[in-house]
């Protein structure tokens, strides 16, 4: 496919984990794929190119978005996934430890989108997805920083929808159930179960569940749904 | 990138982006941004546009954000002059940084 008219994709927390797998099916699919974490990646693939950049770090993001845009001059869709999870009752959770939290999974999806957005509207296309979770809906014990930090980036979602809309760009959310991964690997196993519990399909994600969602929302033909946020396993 | 070649540059997409009609006054420091020929997605593109050059042309990477964007009376997006004098203090910023 000659350079201009592939599509181009990025997923945020690619290293490993949902993001790697999402990063692998977009390529899957065709994209030329960019994906980022702090760290560099211990896997390759062609089609796929690993951008070191903290996504709560305005000038990273800048560079890696201009990087995309100097490579290929488009960017179709992005998957703002990279997220730290944080288990522990409010009363124990140190005043670092919300920095950070809010600081990868709400100020990080902020400023990717933001800058993502730039180069889309000039396309006036663009699918912007971000991941959250159903520890918000779900409200559980121990998770109100994460389950508040992902609120944010629902909130977000839907009033961003409504300021790029104009652009072709549409944004929405896709909520996950636990999936096993490197983010719950410090969640007690009860913990988990009480989800589960609570869901309508009492089972674990798969990051397959996920993509299918991100697979409806980035086709062309989904032009007409943003602003959603679509949690997984009935929660 | 001076002052002078700033306001130029911001003209220039100006036009571009609201192409002049018949009896409306060439752009120059004193246009407003807001109000008139631009509506506020134009001025959301002329932001996009400035950056995505001055960052090709000069190699500096700024964001042309405030909070005080929507502000009548302090924004720096009042008027082109005040566009530049910002734009030219982020570029002197980014460069010290």
């Amino acid at each position: 496919m000659p350079k201009g008219e592939q599509r181009v994709g990025l997923v945020t927390g690619s290293r490993k984990g949902l993001g790697k797998f999402i990063a692998q099916q977009l390529v899957a699919c065709g994209y030329a794929v960019f994906g980022c974490s702090r760290l560099p990646a211990d896997w390759t693939l062609e089609g796929y190119h690993h951008l070191e950049a903290d996504v709560s770090n305005e000038q990273q993001v800048k560079e890696a978005i201009a990087q995309i845009r100097r490579s290929h001059g488009r960017l179709d869709v992005v998957v703002n996934n990279a997220g730290i999870a944080s288990l522990n009752h409010f009363l124990m959770v140190p005043a670092s430890t919300i920095d950070k939290v809010m600081a990868t999974n709400f100020r990080g999806a902020w400023l990717v989108s933001r800058e993502a957005a730039k180069l889309m509207m000039k396309a006036r296309y663009g699918r912007i997805i971000n991941v959250t979770t159903v520890a918000v809906p779900m409200r559980i014990r121990g998770e109100a920083l994460y389950a508040a930090s992902k609120a944010a980036v629902e909130t977000m979602t839907r009033i961003l929808a409504h300021e790029v809309g104009e652009f072709g760009i549409t944004v929405n959310a896709v909520g996950p159930t636990p999936i096993d991964t490197d983010l719950i690997r410090k969640v007690p196993a009860a913990s988990i179960q009480t989800i589960i519990d609570g869901l309508a399909i009492k089972r674990k994600g798969q990051p397959k569940d996920v993509m299918n969602v991100i697979d409806f929302l980035i086709r062309p033909e989904s032009d007409y749904v943003t602003g959603q946020v679509i949690y997984l396993g009935g929660a | 990138m001076t002052r002078q070649q700033t306001i130029e540059l911001i003209c220039k997409i100006f036009d571009e982006l609201a192409p002049p009609i018949e009896n409306d006054p060439s752009v120059n420091e004193s246009t407003r941004l807001f109000g008139g020929r631009l509506d506020s997605v134009n001025v959301v593109s002329l932001v996009v546009e400035l950056e995505e050059q001055i960052a090709d042309h000069c190699d500096v990477a700024i964001t042309i954000a405030d909070d005080q964007a929507m502000s009548q009376q302090r924004s720096p997006f009042r008027t082109v002059g005040s566009l530049a004098d910002y734009i030219q203090s982020l570029m002197a910023e980014s460069t010290r940084a």
